[in-house]
């Protein structure tokens, strides 16, 4: 059997993709569509770097098959700030140094915004827990927790 | 590089899954969240034809009071509702324990209960990629003739590291496993087989669409503990729970001593569990039940911890659980 | 009016936006029309001659555009050293290490790269292999025939009368200690793009911390002119020193590209990153030290092994940079030190910011043990051995400004380390490392950076600096240090930089001279270009230079900000009479140039130093095994941190990669196979291994640096494993000698003692 045809909603625009079913959503995301602010960071669900939002929750897009998402909201990095806006996770990231290479940034910053929406006034501890799928080799995580923690404080985080 | 080349089948009911699964038995393997299986995939562990998506299936995650006395986990809940589950927060405690050891919490989402029982042993000679694997010879459970973790070994010693069977047992859970011919309902203990290449009796068109779990009476305590290198994400070196049942007199009545990431399946000492049952059990007690499960358990070099590391943290999991049960201090 | 400085101020950096948004592109986020994919063959053994290679039937699979072997290349053996050129990049006659690069393939998909791949035919014969440094130097298997012993590199230093002091030396101590190799695991995985066009320009992006020194091995490699090989800017996922030097990677790709002339893209796996680009060396120490009865070491004599795998990699560096950073915290009177970095059938290793781990652990517990059997505070021995300004060290470097004791004071106090230090319960245990290093090491004239900058006619600027930011917030520090210079705000700077087509030289960002090198030249011209706005505005308003001044893009006399205007004023006025402001600005920093690590270690290492303390208290699980940092404090003597929140930002790091590494991170290997290349099994930190840190920045203000900063966090990195060491013992009472220290060994120490 050939490609499958299907219908992927990504940051709110519709694309129709032909893939195999044995593609991922990540090779979709960065091949297909060139939304490559999802990294590649392991393809075998170590790191958390391709992590994407499926309605609302934090999946791996590594571990996660195109056509399965058919139809459900993705929200990759690029679709989180809302026009010029950037959303209260990544103005906090900004602001507080949370960033230093960059490479885990883009799935820290959606696990957390997910994370948020479960938990809107976390406590650090709980903040640690939530992030601790996602590696960061550069910071140490500190400024990271500063910085959802403060998310936090801005209008529960703001939703997505 | 994408994955292997497979087709997928996405049934919307149990009942159209089954008929797949019965067409297709050899070359057939179940998804749920995939996230044991696709990693698995990625390696060229798992290489099925076709893959039979289920967590398509509407109504396979419902978690409610079933029957009398039980509540039934839908086999494609997932660990993130399960540990949020009210009813599992305040029957089982020991379960939410369990779930929010199990990888991390962001996996939570994807990652459903029957996938984490239903999971495949574990080998650092195993676990790896084709390439890495193409240096040695096939392995036992290669569908080979050696052992890489063993020499001269004659059986495969790939470890079960998942985190729910061990306590899910000593909760004297049971599973329900349906085929195109019906369902059967057996006990969890009963479901694992303790081999290597495949750890489970699962028939090839059986699907797992429930855990069972009988409502614990008042006296009966259940506790869990997991090591692992890392605070999160790792699998355990060692895992695993205790249920005790008192009386009033504080005599324990019924124990289950149930450790897991110690071999190729969840492993339960019946021997263990006769030392403290019949026992108003203290601190001595639980020590000498410890040194008990180690003749149970035969680790091989094939985690990141050593054999013996292993083995002394399985004697301090079952001190550290029943003490914690039986509510006796210097467990810690 | 002065407005308010940005130096010392946490703006956030200009690279975070795009970072944060999901636009930040890196090497393997480039996507170039008709760029094909390549897949690398690799060795399977870790040691075995090359018969014969057959690549035909990958070169006749469809889709396949180029099949390149070690023929392929110029025959050029790389080597950062003339005395260390082994390295030909892909193997010709002989593999060393398991994942070698043997061929490679660009084809129009991965997948037919990689069925390519498999489709070449490589007929070896198997050599004995050696995996046991210490076996290695017997030399009965050579790993390079040519060179006729294993021993890649011997660093020899003898100072004073090492002898003479033992024998006066009231407290003689001698142990081995050993420190397991660790990965860099950065988390982008290594990735090349390379794209060779019909003028005979390749174009390279690279994960590099120096696109000048990578682009002149490139050209000596490939035999290409400099000018043709041009090294641009792309975002960098991390280096840790890993990406310092010319990666196999990065010529097979060229090579690729050049046959087939199109675009090429690798991009290696998570398990290639971690078993085929450099690791971080093994090591064995063999440490005998002598002290006299007030706790000063008199006498050192050191013999240290480095595992090195199979190529020199930064050999001589790596096998010195440990010596150097211990004699520039501590007085050596007396010192003997024998370096040996010796070839092992492993990966080739290199440096990292805590490389030398076993070394600094080694005379660390000496130190301590020393303490220990005088009844001395540890702190106070580190006090009474501690350089101070003025120094000079074993090797005969200045230590221009120094604040360690001011370190160790201050992280004293912020830890209360007197009410701790042997007072905690059983278990518990607090510990401090203390640390001094070079900023930027000699490099001969690469030593250097130069900067340019521009201004358009609308007064802003455009910098032009050869500077990389690997995630360090390097980019971020020259555009503060600009517009601070000049006095315009930080949004009207606009950067160029890392792109060896467009900038002036600079010798990366891994000697730790990124900010006091590279920022002093950016700083220069930024000077240049303020002293031309002024000279042009002087001019204009007929005062004299020295009575305007700029703030805020505004240009004004100095007392009264009145009468302002706007600098683009200066900027068009100064087109009129001749054309735009160009500012230049070069440094070369106050070091030895005959010093040579090898043939002549003598002479001033570093243009300046600089100094951290890190305590740390620590909680040791009796039952598992299991080390948990419960705390962090650390002081570091950064000169003037430029912006504060950045270099706390590389200390947290630090605490990670340097800290809980000490009891998580080794590469475990099987008869030269990485048993864990992966991000499961290799364990890298996670949040919630991680403790909260309280970083405490203190300033001496450098006279050399750029307003007084020198460099920003590495210190720390090489003091924090020690801090742990010390911790260990003060919880336990038990000395670890071999890091790291797993819950297995930890178990195995505790029950020895018990016993
Ligand atoms: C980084 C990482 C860390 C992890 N850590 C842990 C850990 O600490 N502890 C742990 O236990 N696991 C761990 N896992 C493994 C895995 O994520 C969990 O076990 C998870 O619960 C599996 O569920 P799933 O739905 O993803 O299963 P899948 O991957 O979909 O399936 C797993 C296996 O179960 C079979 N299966 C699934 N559902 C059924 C069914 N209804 N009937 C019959 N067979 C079925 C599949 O055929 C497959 O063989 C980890 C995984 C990753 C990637
Ligand atoms: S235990 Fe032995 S047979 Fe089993 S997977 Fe590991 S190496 Fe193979
Ligand atoms: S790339 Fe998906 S988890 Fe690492
Ligand atoms: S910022 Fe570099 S990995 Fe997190």
């Amino acid at each position: 059997m050939g490609d499958r045809s299907i219908k992927l909603i990504v940051n709110g625009y519709s694309y129709n993709v032909s893939v195999p079913a044995e593609t991922t959503l990540l090779e979709v995301l960065r091949e297909e569509l060139q939304l490559t602010g999802t990294k590649f960071g392991c393809d075998t669900g170590e790191c958390g770097a391709c992590t994407v939002l499926i309605d609302g929750r934090p999946f791996r897009s590594c571990m996660t098959l195109a056509v399965e998402v058919e139809g459900k909201r993705i929200t990759t990095i690029e679709g989180l700030a809302n026009g010029g806006e950037l959303h209260p996770v990544q103005k906090k990231f900004v602001e507080l140094q949370a960033i230093q290479c960059g490479f885990c940034s883009p799935g820290m910053i959606l696990t957390a915004v997910a994370f948020l929406g479960e938990n809107p006034k976390p406590t650090r501890q709980e903040v640690r827990r939530a992030i601790s799928g996602n590696i960061c080799r550069c910071t140490g995580y500190q400024k990271i927790v500063e910085a959802v923690i403060a998310a936090s404080k801005i209008n529960g985080g703001g939703r997505k | 590089m994408h994955l292997p080349h497979f087709e997928i089948t996405e049934p919307r009911t149990l009942d159209d899954a089954l008929l797949v699964l019965s067409d297709h038995e050899d070359r057939i393997m179940i998804k749920a969240g995939g996230t044991a299986l696709i990693p698995a995939m990625r390696l060229g562990l798992a290489n099925p034809d076709r893959v039979l998506n289920i967590s398509t299936i509407s109504d396979m995650d419902k978690i409610d009071r079933h029957r009398d006395n039980c509540i039934s986990i839908g086999a494609n809940s997932s660990l993130f509702q399960v540990r949020q589950s009210s009813i599992i927060k305040e029957n089982f405690p020991a379960l939410v324990d369990a779930v929010k050891s199990i990888s991390s919490p962001s996996l939570h989402h994807s990652s459903s209960i029957a996938g984490n029982i239903c999971q495949d042993c574990r080998c650092i000679y195993y676990n790896q990629s084709l390439t890495w694997r193409a240096l040695r010879s096939k392995c036992f459970k290669a569908a080979g003739k050696t052992c890489h973790a063993v020499s001269n070994g004659n059986k495969c010693s790939a470890v079960y590291r998942g985190d729910l069977a061990p306590v899910l047992i000593s909760m004297s859970a049971s599973v329900v496993l349906a085929s195109f011919k019906g369902k059967r309902e057996i006990p969890l203990s009963q479901f694992f087989k303790s081999n290597g290449i495949w750890p489970n009796t699962l028939g090839p068109a059986e699907i797992l669409t429930e855990v069972v779990i009988p409502i614990p009476k008042s006296n009966l305590k259940v506790t869990f503990e997991k090591v692992r290198i890392r605070s999160s994400l790792d699998y355990a070196i060692a895992t695993g729970a205790v249920s005790v049942t008192t009386d009033s007199e504080g005599t324990c009545t019924d124990c289950k001593i149930v450790l897991g990431a110690l071999g190729p399946g969840p492993i339960e000492s019946f021997e263990a569990e006769k030392i403290i049952v019949g026992t108003i059990p203290d601190l001595a007690i639980c020590k000498r039940a410890a040194k008990e499960v180690i003749n149970k358990i035969h680790p091989v070099a094939n985690t990141e911890s050593t054999p013996e590391h292993r083995i002394e943290l399985a004697e301090f999991i079952v001190v550290r659980c029943l003490c914690k049960a039986l509510g006796i201090g210097g467990g810690d | 009016m002065k407005t308010e400085t940005l130096i010392g101020k946490s703006v956030p950096r200009i690279d975070s936006i795009r970072k944060a948004t999901g636009a930040a592109k890196y090497t393997a986020d480039l996507f170039l029309s008709g760029m094909l994919h390549a897949k690398v063959l690799r060795s399977p053994y870790p040691h075995a001659r090359i018969l014969d290679i057959d690549t035909s039937k990958a070169e006749q699979l469809e889709g396949v555009r180029a099949v390149i072997t070690g023929k392929d290349t110029k025959g050029v053996k790389w080597g950062v050293f003339p005395y260390t050129q082994d390295h030909g990049m892909i193997a010709t006659d002989k593999v060393r290490f398991i994942g070698e690069e043997v061929a490679a393939v660009a084809a129009v998909t991965e997948e037919i790269a990689q069925r390519a791949v498999e489709l070449i035919d490589v007929t070896y014969e198997e050599l004995p292999a050696v995996f046991d440094p210490e076996k290695a130097m017997k030399d009965d298997k050579l790993i390079h025939e040519d060179r006729g012993t294993n021993i890649n590199v011997h660093v020899d230093i003898d100072v004073g009368d090492v002898d003479a002091a033992f024998g006066e030396a009231e407290i003689v101590l001698e142990d081995v200690f050993k420190s397991a190799g660790e990965a860099y695991a950065m988390m982008e995985p290594y990735s090349v793009v390379a794209d060779f066009n019909s003028e005979g320009y390749l174009d390279l992006w690279i994960p590099n911390a120096g696109p000048h020194v990578r682009a002149k091995a490139l050209s000596n490699l490939l035999k290409m002119p400099l000018n043709k090989v041009r090294v641009r800017k792309i975002d960098i996922g991390g280096a840790f020193g890993g990406r310092s030097e010319v990666s196999p990677s990065d010529v097979v790709t060229a090579l690729l590209s050049i046959k087939s002339r199109q675009p090429v893209k690798l991009v290696l796996s998570r398990e290639e990153t971690f078993t085929a680009t450099r690791q971080v060396h093994d090591m064995i120490v063999y440490l005998k030290t002598g002290a006299d009865a007030n706790g000063m070491i008199i006498a050192r004599d050191a013999r240290v092994i480095y595992d090195g795998g199979a190529y020199s990699s930064t050999g001589p560096i790596a096998t010195s940079v440990p010596f150097y950073v211990y004699e520039e915290t501590y007085k050596h009177p007396n010192v003997r030190y024998n370096g040996y970095r010796v070839y092992t059938n492993k990966c080739p290793r290199g440096m990292y910011p805590h490389h030398g781990r076993a070394y600094q652990v080694a005379m660390t517990t000496h130190m301590d043990m020393v303490a220990e059997k005088l009844g001395l505070d540890p702190m106070e021995i580190r006090l009474r051995n501690a350089n101070r300004s003025g120094d000079h060290t074993a090797t005969d470097s200045v230590i221009s400004s120094c604040g360690l004791s001011e370190s160790i004071t201050m992280t004293a106090e912020m830890s209360r380390w007197s009410e701790k230090r042997g007072k905690l319960p059983k278990y518990r245990g607090i510990g401090m490392g203390s640390m001094g290093l070079m900023c930027g090491f000699p490099m001969g004239f690469r030593s250097g950076a130069t900067a340019f900058i521009r201004m358009n006619e609308s007064g802003q600027i455009t910098l032009f600096t050869g500077m990389v930011d690997n995630g360090q917030g390097n980019e971020n520090m020259v555009v503060q240090i600009t517009a601070e210079v000049i006095g315009i705000p930080m949004e009207m700077v606009n950067l160029v930089n890392a792109d060896t087509e467009m900038t002036g030289h600079d010798p990366g960002a891994y000697s730790q001279a990124a900010t006091f090198v590279g920022g002093n030249a950016v700083m220069r011209a930024a000077q240049d270009v303020r002293r031309q706005v002024l000279a042009a505005s002087a001019e204009m308003m007929k005062v004299a230079p020295d009575e305007l001044d700029i703030t805020n893009g505004m240009i004004h006399l100095k007392n009264d900000n009145e009468k302002s205007f706007f600098i683009a004023r200066a900027a068009r006025y100064a087109m009129s009479n001749g054309g735009n402001i160009v500012g230049k600005g070069s440094y070369f920093p106050k070091i030895s140039r005959d010093r040579e690590w090898v043939k002549n270690p003598r002479g001033q290492m570093g243009g300046t130093y600089s100094f951290n303390t890190v305590v740390t208290e620590i909680e040791v699980d009796p039952d598992t095994g299991i080390i948990k940092m419960l705390d962090v404090w650390a002081a570091h003597d950064c000169g003037k941190p430029i912006n504060p929140a950045t270099v706390e930002g590389q200390i947290h790091g630090i605490v990670s990669r340097g800290g809980v590494a000490t009891y998580m991170e080794e590469i475990d290997w099987d008869r030269g196979q990485v048993l864990n290349p992966n991000l499961l099994d290799y364990k890298v930190p996670l949040a919630t291994d991680m403790p909260e840190m309280d970083v405490e920045l203190i300033t001496t203000n450098d006279p050399e640096g750029p307003f007084g900063a020198k460099e920003g966090g590495l210190t720390a990195s090489m003091n924090v494993y020690k801090a742990i060491v010390s911790a260990f013992y003060d919880a336990t009472g038990v000395w670890l000698k071999e890091l790291p220290f797993t819950p297995e060994k930890v178990l195995k120490a505790l029950a020895k003692k018990n016993n």
